[in-house]
């Protein structure tokens, strides 16, 4: 094989900006004329919209037209490079049906009414029916009636913006984002391993290490710069460098793979298992045990812990069918099975046992253990077990198959090997995908291979900003800014003095996660939702319920986008949203990196940004609005009234969110005559030439005050000093972002490790190399495998991570005889999420224009299908209709199909099941059961 | 049709374009498989009134130049080698079924081709069944004339028409 260096990459990078920086398709006359052309363009640093890695893009204007994007040679995640839907970022923008105004749903006479047609309105309607229709949640339900479907795709600014209003305006902590089904889990595993979230290496490993693991991640189509990265790795040294794919169908990663296992769905707990059961029974010798001994502790916790569905009782109170209750009924009572069954019994189930779901409300509870109770529960975990467990592939030999797992076996305990385990959402998007994530350091940490140079087990992100807004901002229903959380009063208190609150005001109630509040307005318990930069009626599984409930239910859905999604469609009012280089922003990837651009160019219509949006309905709001008391809990607890201590502040009952939360002396401080801002457009702060009528029905003339970084600087304090800190907004506008911490201007390639993390320094022992520093979830309880025992009191664990034991269980729903296949559901590189931006440029249009159901051809063939055939694709929830491909780049084995979501018309969401994590409440996608048959 | 035009931009072939106007179409005209002698698509084929391989197309991929000859258009769909059009033809043009594959160069305009300036994009990969593109890493793609039938499959989903389809210079 030919082989391909680094600096080829770049002499290609170099090539490409020399010979062709068109980025968009710049007509062939125009590039002809580069060199005059090129002139008079503006050329400014941005970041990709797309997905968690996080590439820089040069974005090129003329006129206030962008004319060109390139990848960003200077950029260090991408090094110039870009993918296809990278490539096309600017054209996103532009496409024919791009939202320009207001959309209000009404009837002959101008009036709102549920039932009537999309008609225009101005930005002063809009924002009066959203503060109507918001005082009669809040006068019917209270604050928790009042919900936002966020999004890992915010800017920074535009989350925090969303997140204070809510949680210090409204005291609602109905807020959570799209992220919540992308990695939940993952969040979930860091806090209950290491105390802190998000991931304590960085790309940096992929270069240094020398075997590569995907776990459930097609980075190839998902994270393609990154494997870029990875296959320049392994083609610099074939022999030496090892890349292992394991997955429960063949992609793209494995054209590069030295191994591919391809397993059955959820046997990912069982392989972890085992890769721990070889390294503690039979190679105890590999352990690192001064690392395990200082630095972690044996943990383990409940398994009856249900799927995250609704309860069989309550479903079918609602009216759900007999079909979806086959499933749905698992939710109180599992009956062991014979798979489950060896890997269960050191819990003491046998094959046919109940299992009771007794811990559906206490699922993140956990406990400390001994290493010898952890090694009992390793132990049924041989090779036999898992590989008649995990095998995925029926054509495959179960003796080839176990030679794969000892090979992989091999390159774990292979000591002078770096290792990293990457994954996405195979393992995130899991009905146990907690404990997945927990395995994947239970392996690691063992070993010794965490939080070191190219070593570490690493979570990579979906969303651009699903790092840097939804978890570090913190959008989601139980966090505040810098992890800390609602439930916790020093959390809130902290949350209330950077945000000049009376105390009491933040809700300590934050349980309104994204399908529960999909299930709430099912439920009619919300009556006002506002969907912000997501498709919230696209991506959520079993979307039959929710867009019916959405229609029917008396509820008002607020959209705010770009372009007309499925959520637009299914709302009341819709509201045209400034897009990417339309507005200033920050994004935060997957390797802790932070990164800003400016607004390049002015928005598409009226367009405006979300920020705005969100400022402006703050302006709607007053003391005595919204800080009287209120109920909560459903309405079994109660908000204090805070309008008396607001007064001893110097606010006023009248006094509006607006002045209170983003116009306030802080915020006034901040000059619109920034140097930083010096020949930028600012819709935000300065108002723009489109003079857009407001929501005051006037020409939008600004703020007056520079806004974003107002924003920016006010959101950092809360992470300075607690092992967040961020830079100053300047310092990111010189450089190509920086990973936090950034501590004296230095940014954290690798955190816990005294050598490379300043917090690490200052909390480990002399003499030691590590701390896991993360302050949550530090002190536990003690037991055994199967419970608390009392009597042996509590651990405390400063700088202590923790190694779960966790067992194999089976998926919330498999085939059998009448739903006889699997279906797993996710992305195609062409595409971004629900094909809103994507599907609107012709040339990613015309590579991928539908979504297609990949399936095996021998299978197909056993079915009486064909290649290019439409099917129904039918599950206990609904059905959809998609095309037969046998032969394209998703090669399923016999019994699974996989279908992308990107495609609203081949609505895949409708057919998924909304399990979840029951730690995490994250949707598993990847597993439920359907058939599939002849249109 | 192959849009001339769009063909007009690429500069090495646009400096063959400026000639006469059926030397113009034979260099871009692609005519359909399973023909042995070239001549007989002139001789033959423009006093065909039936046309019947145009009908007999499952892709809809066959259409009619000016001078009546079957020429093929990739522009939306390419070739299965499904015969049909060999079994529909009954004046001897289109006669032997062995041959899967259509006479014509295929190659990647690596000036256009964004897989050659820093861009992942494989979409060309995906339909190609005989995996006749070779990519370096995962750039820089170019066509294995020993495996590439010129089936054409990969021609529209190309996001910068940057894959072109010539004549061998026979018809």
């Amino acid at each position: 094989m030919s082989t391909i260096s680094r600096r080829d990459f770049l002499k290609s990078a170099a090539a490409a900006t020399a010979a062709s920086a068109v980025g968009m398709s710049v007509p062939t006359e125009v590039e002809a004329k580069a060199n005059t052309a090129e002139g008079g363009w503006r050329w400014d640093k941005a970041v990709c919209r797309f997905c968690g890695t996080g590439c820089g893009i040069m974005v090129a204007t003329k006129n206030g037209k962008i004319v060109a994007v390139k990848g960003d040679p200077a950029a260090p995640v991408n090094r110039g490079l870009n993918c296809i839907k990278g490539y096309f970022n600017a054209k996103i923008m532009y496409g024919a049906d791009r939202l320009t105004t207001p959309l209000l749903r009404m009837n002959n006479k101008g009036e709102f009414d549920k039932h009537g047609k999309f008609a225009p309105v101005s930005w002063k309607r809009a924002f009066d029916e959203m503060e109507t229709h918001i005082r009669r949640a809040l006068k019917e339900g209270g604050p928790e009636a009042i919900a936002v479907f966020g999004s890992g795709q915010y800017t920074i600014m535009e989350g925090y913006a969303a997140a204070k209003m809510m949680k210090a305006g409204f005291r609602s902590n109905a807020i959570d984002p799209n992220a919540r089904h992308c990695m939940a889990s993952a969040v979930v595993g860091f806090f209950q391993t290491f105390g802190i979230d998000e991931p304590s290496g960085c790309y940096d490993d992929i270069e240094i290490t020398d075997t590569i693991v995907t776990w459930g991640a097609n980075m190839a189509e998902m994270h393609p710069i990154l494997w870029a990265r990875v296959t320049d790795r392994k083609l610099s040294d074939p022999e030496r460098v090892k890349v292992v794919n394991i997955s429960t169908y063949r992609h793209r990663c494995s054209d590069l793979a030295d191994i591919e296992i391809i397993f059955r769905p959820g046997s990912d707990l069982a392989m972890w298992n085992y890769l721990a059961r070889e390294i503690v029974y039979n190679h105890p010798e590999v352990i690192d045990w001064d690392f395990v001994k200082k630095h972690t502790v044996f943990a383990t916790g409940f398994v009856e812990t249900g799927y995250g569905m609704r309860m069989p009782d309550e479903a079918r109170a609602l009216g759900y069918s007999g079909k979806e209750l086959e499933t749905i009924k698992e939710e109180a009572n599992h009956t062991v099975s014979e798979r489950e069954a060896a890997g269960l019994s050191p819990l003491g189930y046998k094959a046919g046992d109940n299992m009771k779901m007794v811990h559906r409300g206490h699922a993140l509870g956990h406990w400390g253990i001994s290493f010898e109770e952890f090694k009992k529960g390793l132990e049924p975990y041989t090779l036999d077990y898992v590989a008649s467990v995990a095998k995925g592939d029926p054509d495959e030999s179960i003796e080839v198959f176990k030679g794969k797992l000892e090979a992989l076996r091999d390159l774990y305990i292979d000591k002078s090997r770096g290792m990293v385990s990457f994954w996405t959402m195979g393992m995130n998007q899991h009905y146990r995908g907690s404990w997945v994530n927990e395995q994947s350091y239970m392996v690691h940490f063992l070993l010794g291979k965490q939080a070191k140079p190219g070593q570490g087990a690493f979570s990579l992100t979906g969303q651009p900003s699903a790092c840097g807004t939804a978890r570090e901002v913190g959008t989601f229903t139980h966090r505040l800014p810098a992890d800390m959380l609602v439930k916790i009063p020093k959390h809130r208190k902290i949350s209330e003095k950077i945000w000049k609150l009376p105390s009491g005001t933040i809700n300590p109630v934050g349980t309104q996660h994204m399908v529960k509040i999909h299930r709430q307005i099912e439920d009619g318990k919300i009556k006002f939702a506002w969907v912000n930069v997501c498709n919230a009626f696209q991506d959520t599984a079993n979307a039959n319920h929710w867009i019916k409930a959405a229609r029917e239910k008396d509820v008002f859905i607020v959209t705010s986008d770009g372009y007309p999604g499925i959520s637009a469609k299914v709302s009341d009012l819709v509201l045209p949203s400034a897009m990417i280089y339309e507005k200033w922003g920050a994004y935060g990837n997957a390797e802790r990196r932070t990164q800003h651009w400016r607004q390049q160019v002015l928005p598409v219509g009226d367009a405006m940004s979300d920020t705005w949006q969100w400022i402006e309905l703050s302006k709607r709001f007053t003391v005595k609005d919204l800080w009287g008391e209120a109920p909560i809990a459903n309405g079994k607890k109660k908000l204090p009234n805070v309008i008396g201590k607001a007064k001893a502040m110097g606010y006023d009952e009248n006094t509006t969110m607006f002045e209170i939360l983003f116009a306030n002396d802080y915020f006034r401080s901040f000059k619109a005559d920034d140097p930083i801002a010096a020949g930028f457009d600012d819709t935000e702060t300065n108002g723009d030439s489109r003079n857009v009528l407001g929501s005051d029905g006037k020409p939008w003339k600004g703020y007056g005050f520079f806004i974003h970084k107002a924003l920016w600087e006010e959101y950092r304090k809360f992470g300075i000093g607690h092992g967040h800190d961020l830079a100053d907004f300047d310092t990111y506008h010189r450089v190509r972002g920086l990973r936090w911490p950034v501590v004296n201007g230095k940014d954290t390639p690798w955190r816990y490790n005294v050598k490379y993390d300043p917090y690490a320094r200052k909390h480990a022992k002399p003499g030691e190399q590590f701390a896991f520093y993360g302050p949550a979830l530090k002190t536990i309880k003690r037991g055994n495998l199967k419970r608390i025992d009392p009597k042996l009191g509590k651990l405390h664990l400063p700088n202590r991570a923790k190694i779960f034991f966790r067992p194999y269980m089976d998926p919330t729903e498999q085939p059998d005889n009448e739903y006889d296949v699997w279906l797993c559901t996710g992305r195609v590189i062409e595409h971004w999420h629900s094909g809103t931006m994507t599907m609107r440029v012709p040339e990613l249009f015309r590579a991928m224009p539908e979504a297609l159901c990949y399936m095996n051809p021998e299978y197909a063939k056993s079915k009486g299908l064909k290649d290019g055939d439409l099917v129904w694709v039918e599950s206990r929830r609904g059905r959809v209709k998609a095309h037969i491909e046998t032969r394209g780049r998703n090669r399923p084995p016999k019994g699974l199909v996989f279908i992308p979501w990107f495609d609203e018309r081949v609505f895949i969401n409708k057919v998924c099941l909304d399990h979840t994590c029951p730690m995490s409440k994250q949707t598993d996608y990847k597993k439920c059961a359907v058939k599939i048959y002849k249109a | 049709m192959i849009d001339r035009k769009r063909r007009s931009l690429f500069a090495p072939l646009g400096a063959l374009l400026g000639e006469q106007e059926a030397t113009e179409i034979d260099s871009v005209a692609i005519r359909p498989p399973y023909n042995t002698d070239t001549s007989l698509f002139h001789m033959l084929c423009p006093s065909c009134e039936a046309k019947s391989c145009v009908k007999a197309c499952e892709e809809e991929i066959i259409s009619v130049d000016p001078s009546g000859i079957p020429t093929l258009d990739f522009s939306t769909r390419g070739c299965t080698f499904c015969d049909a059009c060999a079994d529909a033809c009954t004046l001897g043009v289109l006669s032997d079924k062995t041959i899967n594959c259509i006479q014509a160069k295929v190659e990647i305009d690596i000036l256009k081709c964004i897989a050659w300036h820093g861009v992942l994009c494989s979409s060309c990969k995906d339909p190609c069944q005989d995996d006749a593109i070779a990519f370096l890493g995962l750039f820089r793609p170019e066509i294995e004339d020993a495996k590439c039938t010129a089936c054409g499959w990969c021609a529209h989903v190309c996001p910068a028409d940057a894959i072109i389809f010539t004549n061998k210079g026979e018809a």
